[in-house]
């Protein structure tokens, strides 16, 4: 497509008003009502960090779950003044100040509480993938539907900043048509929990436990492929794959490594890897267009140009960062502003965690009524996907993904 | 903390120490998201970007380090002050040094609610910087995850300067820590912590800051080694000693579980501490 001076200009202002259009990303902080109460039930490494963050934002943290006592032991150790419950189902009950619940739960386990949960009365954010079957999935699904409460899956790229900035890009000749995605999460970790006992570890490390878990490519891949059905529009209608023990040796059948290939209905491919054996290049998903690639990592972003791409007007502004051969242009929320201010390089990445603007908008949405960014039926099409993605590593050759396949019941 | 942990550590289940370490090391990489003062992300660049227009909201572990940090700050007569960042040394904003402008300054321009759980900087450039307590804390909780794992032997330090010992290697009534210098010593460790501070250590100008002139301490002077039962404060006072040292003294309170003395250099011998534990 050839581009006109006149064309030029109007990308340009389309382009600018993408970035200027973007709320405040340190106002987002202020925005948690005094005198909403919440809970959150599952106090892993993931509850935690849901704790730490609300603590972040100002919100009240009226109770804690787990049903595992050391945990709950250190959760407390995090929220001093919080109500500690071995019982979801008497935290809810309980609790009846609570307005709204964080579930942190093992993914098996999210359906009986984001049941219960509604059944309260209370908002639910509920990690994802929502659960390790499709009917659970869908009943949380059905569970939310007929709720007059909100329900958030915890799908952060929704909620990211920096995504948004991108997917406003994305849309316009900046980036002009989809060719291909990559993405990656690399980590070296065995992905076990630290536990003082061979049976409490057996209990904890249900992501190594074949009957329930969904893997890597549930557990992790869910969440990036997300970002390319969110970007998109679009979920992949095959996926194929391989996978396997490679690093952690310990007599788990769970693959520490999986390399997949998901097809989209217009026939291009996302290339999926995934490891706790090595960490080089950490997580990220990059879109190839006919213009411009995308490379999100989360708390950063880039875009880079193709030469024969039109030059856009904000790019005046940009702060570029050098990749061997590649120059990509930061990708800040808030662009415009900060160079008016003269600030652009004072930061390149977000200011917060991706899981502070997931947990912000959605306490907002419980507020305010704001529009809810990644909704029960979103959550279950991505979690569709995972766990077709994990059939493919686990029975090996193509499976199929139908439109059946991500409808509700 | 812009620096390397490490851990040696044993047991019965080689399975379960591993996922203990792991869980440990996540500990302490939480630390540094957030309170490394150089990623926009983290909870202290927020509170230096606006800290001082508004109280910003605190997780439980910031909130609990900073307390200690004002309670070290008093203990310490002064000497211990993380409320000053490198960029203050020589542009100190001080009465003395910034016009006569009197407003508070240091440790005292940090306003801490503990009941609402919020921070404040009462000084538009004041900054928070924690080098000098971090890496004890961080240590500390990697401790508490091991022992709360099951783990009764390990060895943990944060930049070869703070150390928590947890029980003994196999054989042994102790961990055997060597101090690098002109002439090397040893520090016997069981159960127990120690940290290790002296104004040669990192930059050719030194890296200690007297928080009461804004100035470094001359890298000539002493460094400082202190032994107790938590490396947070081990960390803190080893920093606040050295310092006094500096002044030639200071009036501190320093409690009576921990014991110091001065040494010839700055940092333990990672080789050799990593080899006495195995």
């Amino acid at each position: 497509m050839e581009t006109d001076r006149r064309e030029f200009l109007l990308q340009g202002a389309g382009a600018l008003a993408g970035i200027s259009l973007l709320p405040g990303l340190d106002a987002l902080a202020t925005v948690i009502p005094e005198g909403m109460p919440v809970a959150v039930i599952g106090m892993g490494r993931q509850g935690r960090a849901i704790a730490a963050q609300l603590q972040k934002l100002g919100a009240t943290i009226a109770a804690i779950c787990d049903v595992d006592a050391p945990r709950l032991s250190s959760g407390k150790r995090r929220v001093p003044d919080a109500s500690t419950y071995q019982d979801a189902d008497k935290l809810l009950t309980t609790e009846t100040s609570v307005v709204a619940v964080f579930i942190a739960t093992p993914t098996h386990q999210h359906r009986q509480v984001v049941e219960a949960a509604l059944a309260a009365g209370k908002h639910v954010y509920c990690e994802a993938p929502l659960a390790n079957t499709l009917e659970d999935a869908r009943a949380i699904v059905a569970a939310a539907r007929a709720s007059s409460q909100k329900f958030q899956a915890g799908l952060l790229a929704r909620s990211n900043p920096v995504y948004s900035l991108a997917r406003s890009f994305y849309r316009t000749e900046a980036f002009l048509k989809l060719v291909s995605m990559r993405a990656q999460n690399s980590r070296k970790t065995s992905w076990r929990q630290a536990a003082s006992t061979a049976e409490r570890a057996a209990r904890l490390d249900w992501r190594l436990d074949p009957a329930v878990s969904l893997g890597l490519p549930g557990e992790w891949g869910t969440h990036q492929f997300d970002v390319l059905h969110w970007f998109t529009g679009q979920y992949p209608v095959r996926v194929q794959g391989s996978g396997g023990v490679f690093k952690w040796e310990d007599g788990r059948k769970v693959a520490d490594t999986v390399n997949l290939m998901l097809e989209f209905p217009k026939g291009q491919c996302l290339e999926y890897q995934a490891t706790l054996a090595n960490s080089y290049g950490g997580r990220y998903e990059i879109l190839h267009g006919v213009n411009s690639a995308f490379k999100l990592a989360w708390s950063h972003g880039w875009m880079f140009k193709e030469a024969d791409a039109a030059t856009q007007g904000w790019e005046v502004y940009a702060n570029r960062q050098r990749f061997f051969n590649d120059e990509g242009i930061t990708l800040i929320a808030d662009a415009t502003k900060l160079a008016a201010q003269n600030k652009l390089k004072d930061g390149v990445g977000l200011p917060n965690d991706s899981l502070h603007y997931g947990i912000a908008n959605f306490l907002k949405s419980c507020a305010d009524g704001d529009r809810i960014r990644c909704s029960a039926s979103e959550g279950l099409r991505a979690t569709a996907v995972g766990i077709a993605a994990q059939r493919a590593i686990v029975e090996g050759g193509v499976i199929e993904i139908s439109a059946d396949d991500l409808k509700e019941a | 903390m812009g620096t390397r942990f490490e851990i040696v550590a044993g047991g019965d289940d080689p399975i379960l120490v591993q996922a203990a370490v792991e869980e440990a090391l996540e500990e302490v990489a939480s630390c540094h998201r957030a309170w490394n003062a150089f990623a926009s992300d983290s909870l202290l660049a927020t509170i230096h970007r606006n800290g001082y227009q508004r109280a910003i909201p605190v997780d439980a572990l910031t909130l609990d380090l900073l307390l200690q940090c004002q309670q070290l700050h008093r203990a310490s007569g002064g000497c211990f002050d993380p409320a000053i960042g490198a960029d203050l040394v020589g542009a100190d904003p001080r009465p003395d040094r910034c016009g006569g402008i009197s407003e508070p300054t240091g440790m005292d321009a940090v306003e801490i609610d503990a009941a609402a759980a919020t921070v404040r900087l009462l000084h538009r450039r004041i900054r928070l910087d924690l080098g000098g307590v971090a890496k004890g804390y961080a240590c500390d909780l990697a401790g508490e995850v091991l022992r709360a794992s099951g783990v009764h032997c390990a060895l943990i330090h944060g930049g070869t300067s703070s150390v928590v010992a947890i029980g003994a290697p196999p054989g042994r009534e102790d961990w055997a820590i060597e101090v690098a210098g002109s002439v090397p010593e040893r520090v016997f460790l069981r159960d127990a912590c120690m940290s290790i501070s002296a104004p040669s250590g990192g930059r050719g100008d030194g890296h200690l800051v007297d928080p009461g002139s804004g100035q470094r301490v001359a890298i000539d002077h002493p460094g400082v080694l202190v032994t107790g039962p938590r490396a947070t404060d081990c960390d803190a006072w080893a920093t606040s000693l050295a310092v006094a040292i500096s002044r030639k003294g200071c009036e501190m309170n320093l409690p009576v579980d921990f014991e110091w003395r001065t040494i010839g250099t700055t940092e333990v011998d990672i080789e050799a501490l990593v080899a006495s534990g195995n």
